[in-house]
């Protein structure tokens, strides 16, 4: 502990400084007078007394400097003198300091931002406590394993008796539990007329428990609130929603809330914070799954044969809903996991069996327990993004190398100015270590500055992304602030930068400085051939990362133009959407035909309105349903996509039909039933002869096809048209009606003028129906493509940056060289070389750097493209277009940024070049 | 007798603690006591004495304090402190196998 004790002695001698400087005086006083007694009890005449005393005593400074670095204290001294001369220097430099701070800045800001989000979407594991102990769980299907968020061949729900099975296999092992995925829920609070709608998710018991999470306030759901059949109708909710809606934590609980039509009981609150398995999306209310019946939950599942949606989850092993997450402690997880499997196998055999086609039951049996670990949680945004932000990242990385490379230019510049001081320093006796260190301290004084301005600039930054971009995609990201990591980060990277850019220049200045301590050389001639070179080859090293960003930034606006030029196969202008949900505002479903009649009648009846359609699903909304058919004279079962629509969809849409007819009021549930079949399912089975006539259905082909329509990207922009089929709404089985989300209207002219006037009519129409989304369809287009847009700007955002650093360091090193050079060219021209040559020459140089800088670049992009390969949309990786656009580009700048040095150094005056020496 | 003697490097700490050892002094009588034991022979420059005072304190070997003396003068006193003190023994013990080892060598060739 004795480095503790040094340590408290070192503080204590730093912080009361001025009382160990008046110690140590009192105390050298006190043996001086001693000494003086002495030599005057010896005899002496107090004068001489006095005089010998002080020379036995030597110098006292030199003493007390002695003194002082025992304590440790000559260090921080010197530091505080390196922080005084440093502020000085800068103080007189304001211009150099202010473009070194304003591009660490950027440069560290840059990095900070991006960090913050790739740090909130896809590094930082969940707030959990051990989270390394959890697994979650999914089934491996015959097409193999793919992505955990949901890509072909893994299954991630599990039906609610599976979980079961799963749960008593566990037995004591662990804890496992069950919960939805968040969904929207209509929730009226007590004493409010307004209904509004909030995330829940439906829990098992142990829910809580298994994540290692206790309630805030009240308790957390237990086994008797989700039983299923059970009449205990409980809640917990999030210290958001208590402190938002319910008056405070202390207050919700007890308090009854109405949702999805269902009263239950606030029973807890959850601690703030708490965002449970998915980071990407907050849940306000979790309720027990007990509950699922009631509240009609029928969101984000599959089902393995054709089910009766009368009755509850609970009972239908057939029904996947249920995402699982096990706590095992590391000790016995290999045993418990292997149980787990021979458990899901069981149940898998089981469910085979209730297949009938014997193709499926095979695919069925397939089914393989998968687990996988847990501590980062479900995110669909690290799933959307995560690509995104490490590119970035990978630019940002690029940034700050540019601008390090830039900064020590510039210091190098500045430690020509220096050499002599430096010179000075040495002869009077400086050790290298404190030079060093002096230099250092500038650096270090620089990136302070400049991480501090860039912390500001990238908190404001992450913010403005998190919400603009991240939000608007879908998600809102719900762990998301600059905490200790986010600052331990820019730390970080500011001590790299300033080593990185701050180590060259001292050494060169010192070695400078060294060599004209001893020769008497003038600053110009000590900095060396040596360091200009070095100059040269960062100056290329710029051109080079600089043309890696701007290629990737072409490459991935390209994607963005490509995909903003795409024709969906409906038309987008003109067409206004809204998404609504008629089950849970109360709206039976018997009484879905007649309120889309109602919604058309009302959206025909406002000016400009030239037709209107309701459908299941909206175009670009996020909504897809899908099922296994049989096709007339075909041997397979595909599996299609299907959409049930209104009369006159098509012309509303904007969907154009390549043969046959459009549905029409008379396809009624009284007349002959009918579908619609895209371009791709008539390719795809029926082989280019017509489909129309031809017949279709879900358990036996009985749906006659009366027209083609044109394939239509309905699902995302992204994705090639799926074989889709159309069904009229009037012809779905009263018992099988489920919810239309959306209505579609087309109006004559600009859309976004009649969004209010639609909104309007809609409202008053069907006041009791929950309509969200009112808009232009070019709205949701632009959610589409939220990702390829943010990360493009911020893409040509960075590559602009880079470009304008390198281009900076390109013109510094040239301006620096004819500066350098002004007496060799003034020598020139005295001998008559014309202006002409003068300019070549700095020209040819520049040309030099270019050359191997778009050289190096173009490696580098080579190197670099195909990890943006996975981003890209209708062009290729290393499209030469592109590279040779690109790289015509940079030799256009660099002329630029060469112009004005080359033009200085033809207007050197050969007398003025030849006496400033 | 010739000129006293400069000490040998390092062993002046162990001078100094064990001055200390025995009552709490301050600076000067401490170099008094170890030229009047060693009669003169050991003399200790200021120059050395309160870096090594200062040196020593921060190690946490000895403790400094503010007293008056007996002509009641206030001067900063030295006190060993426990780890000192052991760190004395150890100095000790070293000094000795030193020492014997040295009088061998010079005895015996």
């Amino acid at each position: 502990m004795r480095w503790t004790r040094r340590l408290a002695v070192r503080l204590k001698s730093t912080v009361a400084r001025g009382r160990v400087e008046r110690d140590l005086d009192a105390e050298l006083q006190f043996h001086l007078d001693q000494q003086i007694a002495e030599n005057i009890a010896r005899g002496m005449g107090a004068a001489d007394a006095r005089a010998a005393a002080l020379r036995a005593f030597g110098s006292v400074a030199y003493l007390k400097e002695e003194c002082r670095a025992s304590l440790g204290l000559r260090l921080v001294d010197e530091l505080q003198q390196d922080l005084r001369y440093t502020a000085r220097g800068l103080a007189k430099a304001p211009a150099f300091t202010a473009i070194v701070v304003l591009t660490l800045a950027l440069g560290i800001g840059a990095n900070t931002t991006i960090f913050t989000l790739l740090d909130a979407v896809v590094l930082k594991p969940l707030p959990l406590p051990a989270v390394d102990e959890l697994t979650t769980f999914y089934e491996i299907g015959p097409e193999g394993a793919a992505d955990l968020t949901g890509g072909t061949g893994r299954f991630l729900r599990f039906s609610y008796p599976r979980f079961k099975r799963l749960e008593e296999a566990l037995g004591s092992s662990g804890s496992l539990a069950a919960v939805t995925r968040g969904a929207r829920f209509v929730v009226r609070l007590p004493g409010s007329a307004q209904a509004q709608f909030l995330s829940a998710q439906l829990v098992s018991e142990r829910y809580f428990e298994t994540l290692g999470v206790a309630a805030a306030r009240g308790r957390t759901i237990t086994a008797d609130d989700t039983r299923p059949g059970g009449d205990a109708q409980a809640a917990v909710v999030s210290d958001g929603l208590a402190t938002r809606l319910l008056g405070g934590p202390d207050a919700a609980v007890g308090r009854s809330i109405a949702i999805n039509g269902v009263t239950v009981t606030v029973v807890g609150v959850a601690p703030a914070g708490f965002v449970g398995l998915w980071t990407d999306s907050e849940s306000d209310i979790w309720l027990p799954l007990a509950l699922q019946h009631q509240l009609h939950y029928d969101n984000n599942s599959s089902s393995y044969t054709r089910i009766d949606q009368d009755r509850p989850w609970a009972d239908e092993d057939a029904v996947a809903w249920l995402t699982l997450v096990a706590r095992i402690p590391r000790a016995g997880r290999a045993r418990a996991i292997t149980a787990l499997a021979a458990a899901n196998q069981q149940g898998v055999a089981e469910l085979a069996s209730l297949v009938d086609n014997p193709k499926s039951r095979a695919a069925m049996a397939a089914h393989r327990l998968g687990t996988e670990p847990f501590a980062r949680g479900f995110s669909g945004l690290r799933a959307r993004f995560a690509d995104a932000l490490f590119a970035l990242a990978a630019m940002v990385a690029v940034v700050l190398l540019v601008t390090c490379a830039n900064v020590a230019n510039l210091l190098l510049a500045r430690a020509a100015g220096r050499t002599r001081d430096i010179a000075i320093r040495i002869s009077l006796g400086a050790t290298t270590g404190r030079l060093v260190r002096q230099c250092l301290a500038e650096s270090l004084a620089l990136t302070a500055l400049g991480a501090a301005a860039g912390l500001v600039l990238s908190r404001w930054a992450a913010d403005f992304l998190a919400r603009e971009v991240l939000a608007r995609s879908g998600a809102l990201p719900a762990v998301f602030a600059v905490d200790g990591r986010v600052l331990a980060f820019a730390a970080a990277i500011s001590i790299v930068t300033a080593c990185a850019f701050g180590l060259t220049p001292a050494i060169r200045a010192i070695r400078a400085g060294r060599t004209a301590a001893g020769s008497g050389l003038t600053e110009r001639q000590a900095i060396g051939h040596a360091t200009m070179a070095g100059m040269r080859a960062r100056v290329v090293g710029q051109l080079a990362l600089a043309l890696i960003v701007v290629f990737a930034a072409t490459l991935l606006g390209r994607t963005l133009v490509n995909l903003m030029r795409i024709d969906p196969g409906f038309t987008a202008d003109g067409l206004i959407t809204a998404s609504f949900d008629p089950i849970v505002s109360g709206y039976p479903p018997s009484d879905m035909p007649a309120m889309s009649r109602r919604l058309i009648e009302a959206m025909n009846a406002v000016p400009g309105v030239s037709s209107a359609a309701v459908s299941r699903c909206g175009l670009i909304a996020g909504c897809s349903s899908s099922g296994g058919f049989r096709i007339d004279g075909i041997e397979d079962q595909p599996s299609l996509n299907e959409n049930w629509v209104s009369p006159r969809y098509f012309a509303t849409a904007g969907i154009p039909l390549v043969a046959g007819r459009e549905f029409v009021e008379g396809d009624t549930a009284r007349s002959v039933r009918v579908a619609i079949v895209n371009e791709t399912i008539a390719r795809r089975y029926f082989a280019g002869r017509s489909p129309i006539g031809r017949r279709l259905g879900a358990s036996k082909p009985d749906v006659e096809i009366v027209g083609v329509a044109r394939d239509a990207r309905t699902q995302t922009l992204h994705d090639p048209p799926a074989p889709m089929v159309y069904f009229p709404i009037d012809q779905k089985p009263v018992f099988l009606q489920t919810a239309l989300t959306n209505l579609d209207v087309r109006v004559a002219g600009d859309a976004a003028p009649a969004v209010a006037a639609i909104r309007d009519a809609i409202r008053r129409a069907e006041p009791n129906l929950l309509v969200g989304d009112v808009g232009p369809m070019s709205g949701r287009l632009a959610r589409d493509l939220a990702r390829e847009r943010v990360v493009a700007w911020l893409a040509f955002g960075f590559a602009g940056l880079t470009l304008l650093l390198a281009s900076l360091g390109l013109y510094g090193v040239l301006s620096y060289g004819v500066a350098r050079r002004t007496q060799e060219l003034g020598v020139r021209m005295a001998l008559g070389a014309r202006r002409i040559e003068v300019m070549r020459l700095v020209l040819g140089q520049s040309a030099k750097m270019t050359a191997c800088g778009i050289a190096l670049g173009i490696a580098g992009a080579a190197a670099s493209a195909r990890y943006l390969s996975g981003m890209l949309f209708g062009v290729a990786p290393m499209d030469p277009v592109a590279l040779a656009a690109v790289s015509l580009g940079f030799a256009i700048v660099s002329l630029l940024a060469s112009y004005v040095p080359a033009r200085r150094a033809t207007r050197v005056d050969p007398i003025v070049a030849l006496r400033c020496e | 007798m010739g000129k006293p003697n400069d000490l040998v490097q390092g062993t002046l700490d162990l001078l100094i603690l064990k001055v200390v050892s025995l009552e709490p002094k301050h600076g000067w009588a401490i170099a008094k006591r170890i030229e009047q034991i060693s009669k003169d022979e050991l003399q200790v420059q200021q120059g050395s004495l309160y870096p090594a005072l200062y040196r020593l304190e921060q190690q946490g070997w000895i403790k400094a304090e503010w007293r008056a003396t007996d002509g009641g003068r206030q001067a900063k006193f030295y006190s060993l402190t426990a780890p000192g003190r052991r760190r004395l023994d150890a100095e000790l013990a070293n000094w000795n196998r030193l020492s014997s080892a040295i009088n061998l060598v010079v005895r015996t060739t």
